[in-house]
């Protein structure tokens, strides 16, 4: 898992650094709870204790699933009556509603133990190292698997293209649940390099504080990230340490590119934009910085040592394809899908329709799949409207669903005015602002011959 | 725009901004679920176009609860309350 450059790195929690050695005396405080072949859920946060309860369980060979801090305790509820993992640590739950044995608590982490009677007798399937969310919270509760070895091929592409080095320093801007935000961890921790753990926003004062004094020398986000420090006029000030912007997550506004690669190309700093999906563990292509102004709508080339191509036939637009080692293993929607092994062999079809240029860089032009990314995050349109169907019912409500990223549009029947109602359901339960949904209400949902509903 | 109505339109864009339908009065950053730094930003966006002003950034971090916008917001000759 880990090679021997790992030994230089240095976790900053609270203005004090961590040394591997001391991440691994945190994680074995841990360890009764890190078991092979027993699944963990960690509802993880950015601070010291989930880091090294992570790599502990990499380190000790430990099923782990990774939610983030803030789920909330029935969506919480329904993933363990699902999965029926041995234990769960989190800091903010203080009790819960699962038949659980006991409960203690570690720094700040509560951890609850569950048995579950003549169910387990199955073995977790040995290449299965962690599993981390496909989306915000829908209710579907689907995980993909990622084993060892994707983890492993993942962190050494992305170290070999980024060239991340011991000397490298940067700051969590993203939840450790969610892939990209992981890969950082992933790939800081095996080059020896420091990562700031931070637990504030960007709207915060002690962000802006940490980072105007901590040197870093790489700064990675979402587009929402970046929308944010343009706000902030992060591209009007001057860091000197800076040497690396890493951008994914979804397509950043073309104006926005244009303003951070001429900051990047006045300050001798390399802007990789990136492109990947959970499914791939992080990491699936990227543009090396020296092309992007030739190829600024790119996703660009395959990260080292994988590939990828359009189905069928690169000279026409179609499905991207992709292979690497860094393909997972498929999906989990229950415990038994954990006893189940690799079902992708290397090959994940993405999903995502585009193109190839004749100088072999990708291009993305729309989805197979109906999902939209509110804020990177990934979010079914079918879950959407199967929420709102069953919570509405009785109103007898038609509902629609469709969109682009960042704009959810919610078409819907009803003999009353409900916008209200749905707006308030929907922007809880999925966990969006209300500015990122449109809600509509129609005559009629077009529905072609079979009864099925028109999406295009 | 009298002073009764800017005030009732401040809380207005905070109960509209959070989907928030208690008392907005007391109301701080991240004291509520709704009040997160997405939510944040978008109330920032409504202040400045309902009060046709452009808030520093030092005052859009600062900007921590009802109370101390109402303060912030005096700094740019808009009174609140």
């Amino acid at each position: 898992m880990f090679n021997k450059n790992h030994k230089t790195f240095q976790a900053i929690y609270n203005n004090k650094a961590y040394s591997v050695d001391e991440i691994w005396h945190i994680a074995s405080s841990f360890k009764q709870f890190l078991n092979d072949n027993q699944l963990t859920i960690l509802c993880a946060d950015n601070d010291i204790f989930s880091l090294s309860i992570y790599l502990g369980a990499l380190k000790f060979n430990s099923p782990i699933m990774l939610l983030n801090h803030d789920t909330d305790i029935v969506e919480l509820t329904k993933i363990i009556k699902k999965f029926k993992p041995s234990f769960l640590i989190s800091k903010n739950i203080p009790s819960i509603n699962c038949k659980h044995d006991h409960n203690e608590k570690i720094h700040d982490y509560n951890i609850f133990s569950f048995s579950w009677a003549n169910e387990n007798s199955k073995l977790i399937n040995e290449d299965l190292s962690l599993l981390l969310p496909t989306s915000g919270s829908t209710g579907s509760a689907k995980f993909v698997k990622i084993s060892r070895k994707n983890i492993v091929a993942n962190t050494k592409s992305i170290i070999d293209y980024l060239k991340i080095t011991k000397n490298d320093k940067t700051i969590t801007t993203m939840p450790m649940s969610y892939s990209f935000g992981l890969s950082i961890i992933n790939t800081y921790f095996n080059a020896g390099a420091k990562i700031i753990l931070c637990q504030h926003s960007l709207v915060s004062r002690e962000f802006w504080k940490i980072l105007d004094v901590s040197n870093i020398t790489s700064l990675s986000g979402v587009p929402y990230i970046f929308e944010l420090l343009f706000k902030f006029n992060f591209f009007k000030k001057s860091y000197s340490s800076l040497k690396t912007i890493t951008q994914a997550g979804g397509r950043l506004k073309s104006e926005l590119k244009k303003e951070i690669l001429n900051y990047s190309n006045k300050n001798g700093i390399n802007f990789f934009i990136m492109y990947g999906q959970t499914e791939a563990t992080a990491r699936i292509s990227y543009v090396p910085p020296d092309m992007l102004s030739k190829k600024i709508d790119s996703i660009g080339i395959p990260i080292p040592s994988t590939e990828l191509h359009v189905e069928k036939n690169d000279s026409q637009e179609g499905e991207l394809i992709f292979e690497g080692d860094n393909v997972s293993m498929g999906y989990a929607n229950d415990y038994k899908d954990l006893y189940l092994g690799d079902s992708r062999n290397g090959i994940l079809k993405t999903g995502d329709i585009g193109f190839k240029d004749s100088d072999g860089y990708f291009y993305i032009t729309g989805r197979k799949k109906r999902f939209i990314k509110i804020n990177g995050i990934r979010l079914s349109l079918d879950d959407a409207e199967k929420l709102i169907e069953n919570e509405f019912c009785s109103t007898g409500i038609d509902v629609r669903c469709i969109g682009e990223d960042d704009n959810l549009i919610l078409e819907y029947t009803c003999v009353n005015n409900i916008d209200n109602d749905l707006k308030n359901y929907l922007c809880k339960k999925i966990k969006i602002h209300h500015k990122y949904l449109t809600i509509a209400r129609v005559k009629n949902i077009m529905r072609n011959s079979s009864g099925k509903k028109i999406y295009t | 725009m009298t002073r009764m109505s800017a005030i009732d339109k401040y809380r207005t864009i905070f109960k509209e901004c959070f989907q928030y339908d208690g008392d907005v009065d007391s109301l701080e950053y991240q004291s509520i679920e709704e009040w997160d730094s997405v939510a944040h930003m978008q109330l920032m966006t409504e202040l400045e176009e309902e009060f046709k002003i452009e808030l520093d950034i030092d005052d859009i971090i600062d900007f921590s609860s009802f109370k101390v916008g109402i303060e912030i917001l005096r700094k740019y000759n808009v009174e609140v309350n």
